[in-house]
């Protein structure tokens, strides 16, 4: 998978947001701390497989859950062009 | 080069390497003698080229934005942002009004100015500079000033940083800046190069750490700015 690099996660005002830096999108897409976690791991190269397995690690969570949000989230992003298949 | 020059913008020496004169001419009120730079801006031909079509404008206005683009690209490394609103001081404190292009931002200001008269100063009608290098949030002048070309080179300490809206009233209210994050965000500049934009966002998110955030919707009338100033400076009253 690719990363769309014109989005950034920003740490702002106690809230993690993606801020899209070319201004094309205005913008900010907030994201809940996993969702934070899982678009880290994507923009390091991790699989879905190993964001989940991040998830498991950090937050009290199975891993067959952890799997399904993670897949959901990427299908998300895939969906809005904020990751290329 | 030809035109170059320097200037001190934001407490830090920048050399210019322009090749149109205007570009010195434009930041005239910012010169200062040949010294070593903090940064050096330069024009991106490719930017004059399609800011010349897209504004319409002759390329040593072009090449200007161009520069500034470029100071605003290297801000970030200084613990600076660019920001899109107008500031005044009030008995020498700063406030910066943000808001997109259209809502009033030059007329709020000269109201303020028409209300207060000389204890209001114009700092800058459309691009200031956040400082967050020192202890307390400064707010500096730039010689990008939007339209009307109101600008003064001078430095505030930053008191309050405020959502302009229009409304049918005027009201003001001190909020989180996380509930108005998009529209806080779409008014900081947003460097491209790599690690600018977090760098960006680490010096806003100090701001707001010491520096309060006001909505204020209001109306162009002198009433607003009753409204606003009451709101920013509750023990005050005494000196309307």
């Amino acid at each position: 998978m690719k990363v769309n690099k014109n989005y950034v996660l920003s740490h702002f005002n106690d809230v993690n947001v993606l801020v899209d830096i070319t201004g094309k999108f205005n913008g900010v897409i907030r994201l809940s701390a996993t969702s934070a976690d899982v678009w880290q791991a994507f923009s390091d190269g991790k699989s879905i497989e190993e964001a989940a397995g991040i998830l498991c690690d950090k937050y009290d969570v199975s891993y067959d859950k952890a799997l399904k949000d993670t897949q959901e989230f990427y299908d998300k992003l895939v969906e809005n062009g904020l990751i290329e298949k | 080069m030809k035109n170059c020059f320097y200037i001190s913008l934001a407490g830090l020496t920048v050399q210019m390497n322009a090749k149109h004169p205007f570009s010195k001419d434009f930041c005239k009120d910012y010169l200062v003698p040949a010294q070593t730079a903090d940064i050096t801006a330069t024009a991106d031909d490719n930017q004059i080229a399609a800011d010349m079509t897209s504004l319409n404008a002759d390329a040593g206005y072009a090449e200007s934005i161009s520069l500034y683009r470029s100071i605003a690209e290297k801000l970030p490394d200084f613990s600076r942002f660019v920001i899109h609103g107008a500031s005044v001081t009030f008995d020498n404190k700063g406030i910066v009004f943000i808001a997109p292009s259209g809502t009033g931002k030059s007329t709020h200001i000269k109201l303020w100015r028409k209300v207060f008269k000389s204890r209001v100063d114009i700092i800058n009608g459309d691009k200031p500079i956040i400082d967050l290098s020192g202890q307390t949030p400064k707010i500096w002048s730039s010689p990008y000033a939007g339209k009307e070309n109101w600008q003064k080179n001078v430095c505030a300490p930053l008191y309050a940083v405020v959502l302009l809206r229009r409304a049918k009233s005027d009201r003001i209210n001190k909020e989180q800046p996380s509930k108005y994050l998009s529209e806080v965000i779409s008014q900081i500049y947003k460097p491209k190069q790599s690690g600018g934009f977090a760098k960006t966002v680490a010096a806003a998110d100090k701001m707001f750490k010491t520096v309060p955030f006001y909505i204020l919707e209001c109306t162009p009338t002198d009433n607003a700015v009753k409204v606003a100033h009451d709101g920013l400076f509750p023990t005050q009253e005494e000196n309307k």
